[in-house]
């Protein structure tokens, strides 16, 4: 690339940042201006980059994280702790594009519907571990079986499921069948990057602190309680793919853990790291580039309704309504919109002409004084759990909350709750949370899936994991959209979208904005999955 | 001779009692840690993830021989425990003892280069305050050592790292690594020590100094340096030591909120993330490792107190 062109992107840069140019819009500038896309790809380093790999990758990124993940296994690669390190050295047979959300191929290249309950996938040729494994039919089949192994029952089988098993068809040709129908399962299969099938069989021990994959950077270290490393990996199949999405600039990679936010933007601003997840509104204000993205978590509040208290629609309808979204939005959170569901927009099922619950306190506390003229123990302690550290400002919310619901005649105090404990009791069913627990939990929700099917599955349904509703109707209408595709399955999700909504079975609250402080010359672009891909980012 | 040999032998004995103590001290501590652990309900379901299966939750109580009598696991702990093994961490699936060890030098250097700070700050700020009471200095000290006392360390560690760190540019704002990464987590955990400890000595040099020994030495001509460092504050040390070695004992239980703000791996985080994990041998293994620092820190402390004051006597 000539001199005259890195000037002239270099000013598309400076102009990008001001204007904040998606990615897409940067390549169609850079065309306009006469700059060749693989130029500008080299430069800003994302998928605007279509062919082979440019310059050697070079220098060295620190990103500094909230949390330090208990284990690099590739099924917690759906943990918000996991993927920002897995999703870097494992790759699925699926990802999402950046700019579309939609799903793109990554280890496959194909797929199809060939059944109502399979799913044939055609899979990337020429690409091999880390350990110099090939990765093939059997391996990706190997790989799927062993992390949604009901045996295994790990986490992401728990909250991802269903139950599916995997067969190679031939070298480069997997079938996964499903047992039931499964109109949504590339989706769930993005969501879990795949392991080494030699590691996992001959050195499994070494799984959790040492990750193999076929991705972009080659895991390196791991200095528990400090650091992690990892490189560029020179035998990247993306290096000659089209349709890699990205490409490698960077050569060197380190994640340290430091938890509080204000030290994370103070790294950024010090120069001792180029990237800090998960700040403060106030906090990422102060780094050189404060990115504030939407996301796919949703912050609601998730109402025990076997309470004696709870279990009244009117109450229910009193907590959503006591509640100032807007409010909260701006003076808690710095930003996000106020949410009518627990899904957002991208997702399959949103239903578009529902409302956040509008903010009454005056109609609050009428259905309160009536539910409790009817009998109603509005007197019943009711827990506005929070679990320790789960996002900025919990705690603060939580109070928020607590007050508002005894401003409107209930009996609530909040509780900031370690993360064992409160686990414990909010992943518990419907069926079997004490009658009168009287929990208000309030972890976010995250619909990386972008399907409302597993929103329904995990909270609405009555045998959800992490559900306190029950509605047999609900299930009902669940089991008979599950199988369905395209249009129909859209309008039925909507139905019980509306379903749920109408009978308050929990308090949505915002679609949370997350905050990203940027060094000054990094470029990247922050996904609505909540994804940290290396190969998504460059220096200038 | 005789007496030196006298003196030596009375030494190995109390040293040997001692050692016999703080045995004691430690195999109380392995039964409450073992009793207690069993009283939170079945470890093997503590352990594992809410979402566990009963087949997951009964292959690992199988494992762990959590079917036996109380007696015979309470025999086989404590022969385990005597071997140094405290079992896998569930959390890391490795053996827990190391995880702890490798935590322990940073834990010992954070509290080490503290103390180094905070004992000598304290004394001089104490010295200068008892040197003229009820004087401006000392009104001055007296305010600066309330506010290290009543300071929140978290405050202050972020107050530090946002002046020396991203201001200055002078120092790092977190990590761990050499001399430059442990200055601020040092400063920041030292100021409430030098608040103790600065009133204590403050405290003990005002009663030697009013003893007739000093009111004699001046008599004789010794100047103010001789009488402070050579007589009074040699006699006031005893219990600054002994606060000294309270403020360690602190530092050594982890200083969690310091080595959280700081991403500091210590031994205090590592324990505080075994209990949110239910990592049960990791947490057995980082009390019992803290515990022993504990132990030796005062036993040395102890053998300190002759060296200062010949009168003590190891009885």
């Amino acid at each position: 690339m000539v001199r005259s062109d890195i000037q002239r992107v270099e000013a598309l840069l400076r102009e990008a940042r001001q204007h904040g140019y998606s990615r897409r819009e940067l390549v169609r500038r850079a065309a306009a201006i006469g700059v060749a896309i693989p130029a500008a790809g080299l430069v800003i380093g994302g998928p605007a980059s279509a062919g082979a790999q440019g310059a050697e990758p070079s220098g060295k990124i620190v990103l500094s994280m909230s949390v330090e993940p208990d284990s690099l296994e590739n099924w917690r690669s759906y943990s918000t702790d996991g993927h920002p390190i897995l999703r870097n050295v494992q790759e699925a047979l699926l990802n999402r594009d950046p700019e579309t959300n939609e799903l793109v191929g990554e280890l496959a290249t194909s797929w199809e519907q060939t059944n109502d309950v399979t799913w044939r996938f055609h899979l990337r040729e020429g690409v091999t571990f880390h350990n110099g494994e090939a990765f093939n039919a059997d391996v990706a089949a190997f790989g799927i079986n062993y992390t949604w192994s009901p045996e295994n029952n790990f986490q992401i089988y728990q909250y991802v499921g269903p139950d599916m098993n995997a067969t190679a068809i031939d070298e480069y040709t997997v079938d996964v069948v499903t047992e039931a129908p499964d109109p949504i399962l590339p989706s769930r299969l993005y969501f879990s990057p795949l392991p080494s099938m030699q590691q996992v069989t001959e050195a499994p021990e070494t799984l959790p602190d040492n990750p193999i994959g076929t991705g972009p950077y080659i895991f390196q270290e791991w200095n528990r309680g400090q650091y992690m490393r990892a490189v560029a990996n020179p035998d990247w199949w993306g290096h000659t793919a089209d349709d890699a999405l990205g490409q490698i600039s960077i050569q060197e990679a380190e994640w340290v853990f430091r938890a509080e936010s204000a030290v994370r933007a103070a790294m950024v601003v010090a120069e001792e790291a180029q990237f800090a997840r998960f700040l403060s509104p106030e906090d990422c204000e102060t780094t050189p580039q404060c990115i504030t993205s939407s996301s796919v978590e949703t912050i609601f509040l998730r109402l025990d309704t076997m309470h004696p208290v709870m279990s009244d629609i009117r109450i229910r309808k009193a907590i959503g309504l006591s509640i100032n979204k807007e409010a909260v939005a701006e003076q808690l959170f710095g930003g996000g919109e106020p949410a009518s569901q627990l899904v957002g927009p991208s997702a399959t099922g949103y239903n578009a002409e529902l409302d956040p619950y509008p903010f009454d306190m005056e109609q609050a506390t009428q259905l309160v004084e009536e539910a409790a003229a009817d009998g109603v123990p509005i007197d019943m302690p009711i827990t506005v759990a929070t679990r320790e550290g789960i996002y900025v400002r919990n705690a603060e919310f939580a109070e928020y909350v607590a007050n508002q619901l005894n401003e409107i005649g209930l009996n609530a105090h909040s509780e900031v709750i370690e993360i064992a404990l409160y686990n414990e009791q909010y992943d518990v069913n419907y069926n079997d949370v004490p009658e009168d627990r009287g929990w208000i939990g309030t972890n976010p929700h995250g619909n990386e899936i972008m399907d409302v099917s597993s929103t329904v599955q995990a909270y609405y349904s009555c045998e959800g994991g992490s559900s306190t509703y029950c509605d047999p109707e609900l299930d009902e209408a669940f089991n008979a959209a599950a199988p369905l595709t395209g249009e129909a399955r859209q309008e039925a999700f909507e139905e019980i979208t509306r379903m749920y909504y109408e009978d308050y079975g929990a308090v949505p609250i915002i679609h949370m904005p997350l905050n990203y402080g940027l060094a000054a010359n990094l470029v990247w672009e922050a996904r609505l999955d909540g994804f940290i891909l290396l190969k998504e980012m460059s220096f200038t | 001779m005789v007496v030196m040999v006298k003196g030596r032998s009375v030494i190995a004995r109390y040293l040997i009692r001692r050692l016999g103590h703080s045995i004691v001290i430690l195999l109380g501590l392995i039964i409450v840690v073992f009793f207690v652990t069993h009283m939170l309900g079945d470890p093997a379901s503590l352990m594992l993830r809410p979402e566990a299966t009963d087949e997951q939750v009964q292959a690992l109580r199988e494992s762990l021989n959590l079917d036996d009598p109380l007696r015979v696991q309470f025999t086989r702990y404590m022969g385990d425990i005597l071997r140094g093994d405290f079992g896998e961490s569930l959390w890391q699936r490795v053996p827990a003892l190391p995880i702890v060890i490798d935590r322990i030098p940073a834990t010992l250097y954070l509290a080490g280069v503290t103390l180094l700070i905070a004992v000598p700050l304290a004394v001089i700020l104490g010295i200068v305050s008892a040197v003229k009471p009820r004087s401006i200095t000392d009104r001055i000290v007296t305010v600066v050592s309330l506010t290290g006392v009543s300071v929140a360390d978290f405050w202050l560690g972020l107050m530090l790292i946002l002046l020396f760190a991203v201001q200055l540019g002078w120092l790092p704002t977190s990590g761990f690594g050499g001399p430059r990464y442990v200055i601020l987590p040092a400063l920041a955990l030292a100021v409430r020590p030098i608040g103790r400890l600065s009133q204590v000595v403050r405290s003990a040099m005002l009663d030697e100094m009013s003893k007739a020994y000093v009111t004699t030495a001046r008599a004789k001509g010794l100047k103010q340096r001789v009488v402070i460092f050579s007589h009074t504050l040699k006699n006031a040390a005893i219990p600054v030591l002994t606060l000294a070695g309270d403020e360690a004992s602190v530092m050594l239980n982890g200083a969690v909120v310091i080595e959280t703000l700081f991403g500091w791996p210590g031994v205090g985080v590592l324990l505080i993330e075994a209990i949110e994990k239910r990592d049960l041998p990791v947490i057995e293994a980082s009390v019992m490792a803290i515990a022993v620092m504990i132990v030796t820190m005062n036993l040395l402390i102890d053998l300190t107190y002759s060296l200062i004051d010949p009168r003590v006597r190891y009885t």
